[in-house]
């Protein structure tokens, strides 16, 4: 009688172990499958909302420069053209009354023109630069650095290592440009700095920008902290740029007198 | 995590040698049954990271050490052995369990394959899952010689078990940790 409720007893922890052992099986079996399936699942989902805010990005920046470019054309072939007339014509007017009081009166309203019509080329530039398209970025930040130097005495050092200009799209160049005209800004805003150095380099398939000035920049962890915040519209702006050029910006503050922005982009062949 | 596992091996090995040699050795696995469950508890509340499961794994560390106590007084009550055994065997399950909850819920690490933890939680999974019945029961069927040593044999092949899993997730770990730095 013993024996028997032993054998019972034996049976009851036998067939107890082996239910025990295949519910555990089961429920790793489905933690394992289900995970990987949610986990795909919440991916699709992330690349869904990646793609769907590039595209808005994409869509955003390319109308924003459209804008651009249509408000300069404008200026420069209606205004500027104008302006350019109005002036021949009041050239020719005081020509034909240079003894007269009305005469010098227009000779100097024509001095008065050409301060407007230059504004409105200096206007045309901050919204197209010229020699972006003909002569490409170098040439383009050289200028924009020069008329920088005109107002305010910075030191600025543009240098290149195995650049290619062949190699960059002219969506990169004008993106890229816009990047690095809103860094020296900062620079010199924020950070009061008086030498600014700029190199490119490329490297294989990508090329780095090297952005070095003097003054307390921004570490990682801040600009981070500040693309969160409400403010700071120019620097989401260059991380939109960056994003839409699927390039990366690090931040990096060497000390209190020295800052380095290093902007890595992808050069894609078929962009060319 | 390798604490665990050299105390393990340790154990092991000396209650080998004693069982050998017929040294009694009841104490050593006495001193084992208190650490076993503090190490496994240290093993979780570091994966948990969280103040309120904390509280709950070191309740049921003190519960545990609370048992373990009461019965080396009375080794012979059967109720306090089993009662002992289904405590240990149910919290650590709770908390693999609990683990793979929170792997379903957060979604956070991409490849549960990769991961070292994931294996040593099937480990003890498997093994205080396997050993509920055996630990609870066999005590009162110890007479009973051939059938206990089937018993035992299923506890060694789960232990084999848990020892390998252990050892791979620690593997994968200490790969983790290497390809982070």
């Amino acid at each position: 009688m013993a024996s028997e409720s032993g054998t019972d007893l034996y049976l009851l922890i036998f067939s107890g172990t082996a239910l025990m052992l295949l519910l555990a099986f089961v429920i790793i079996l489905f933690v394992y499958l289900y995970q990987k399936k949610l986990y795909q699942q919440q991916s699709t989902l992330q690349l869904i909302e990646n793609n769907t805010q590039n595209a808005l990005l994409t869509a955003s920046l390319e109308a924003e420069e459209r804008e651009r470019e249509r408000i300069a054309m404008n200026l420069h072939d209606e205004i500027g053209a104008s302006l350019n007339l109005l002036k021949l014509n009041l050239n020719q007017i005081a020509l034909e009354n240079k003894n007269s009081r009305a005469g010098k009166e227009i000779s100097e309203q024509i001095n008065f023109l050409d301060s407007t019509i230059d504004l409105l080329r200096n206007i045309n530039k901050e919204l197209l630069p010229p020699s972006l398209g003909n002569m490409g970025i170098i040439i383009a930040l050289q200028e924009l650095f020069e008329v920088i130097k005109q107002k305010q005495s910075i030191r600025f050092d543009l240098k290149t290592e195995n650049f290619q200009q062949d190699k960059i799209c002219p969506k990169m160049e004008l993106h890229l440009f816009r990047i690095i005209k809103e860094l020296t800004n900062n620079a010199i805003k924020h950070s009061l700095s008086k030498h600014i150095r700029v190199k490119f380099i490329m490297v294989q398939q990508s090329l780095m920008v090297n952005f070095n000035y003097d003054g307390s920049g921004l570490a990682q962890h801040e600009f981070e902290k500040k693309l969160l915040q409400s403010g700071g519209q120019g620097l989401k702006n260059i991380q939109n740029r960056i994003n839409f050029l699927n390039g990366s910006i690090f931040f990096n503050k060497i000390d209190d007198q020295n800052s380095l922005i290093r902007i890595e982009i992808p050069l894609n062949e078929k962009d060319n | 995590m390798g604490i665990y596992l050299f105390l393990v091996c340790i154990v092991e090995i000396t209650l080998s040698a004693t069982s050998f040699l017929n040294i009694k050795n009841h104490h050593i696995i006495s001193i084992y049954t208190y650490l076993e469950p503090l190490l496994i508890v240290n093993i979780y509340r570091k994966e948990f990271a969280n103040r309120t499961k904390t509280l709950f794994l070191l309740l049921f560390a003190v519960i545990w050490i609370l048992l373990v106590a009461v019965k080396e007084f009375h080794p012979e009550n059967l109720s306090l052995k089993i009662t002992q055994h289904f405590a240990l065997s149910c919290s650590i399950v709770t908390c693999a369990l609990h683990w793979f909850y929170l792997r379903l819920k957060l979604l956070d690490r991409p490849k549960l394959l990769t991961e070292g933890f994931f294996y040593i939680n099937i480990a003890f999974l498997i093994y205080f899952s396997g050993t509920i019945f055996i630990f609870m029961f066999s005590t009162l069927i110890l007479k009973s010689t051939s059938q206990t040593q089937n018993l035992w044999l299923i506890n060694s092949i789960l232990n084999i078990i848990l020892n390998i899993l252990l050892a791979k997730g620690i593997w994968l770990q200490k790969a983790e940790q290497t390809s982070t730095f």
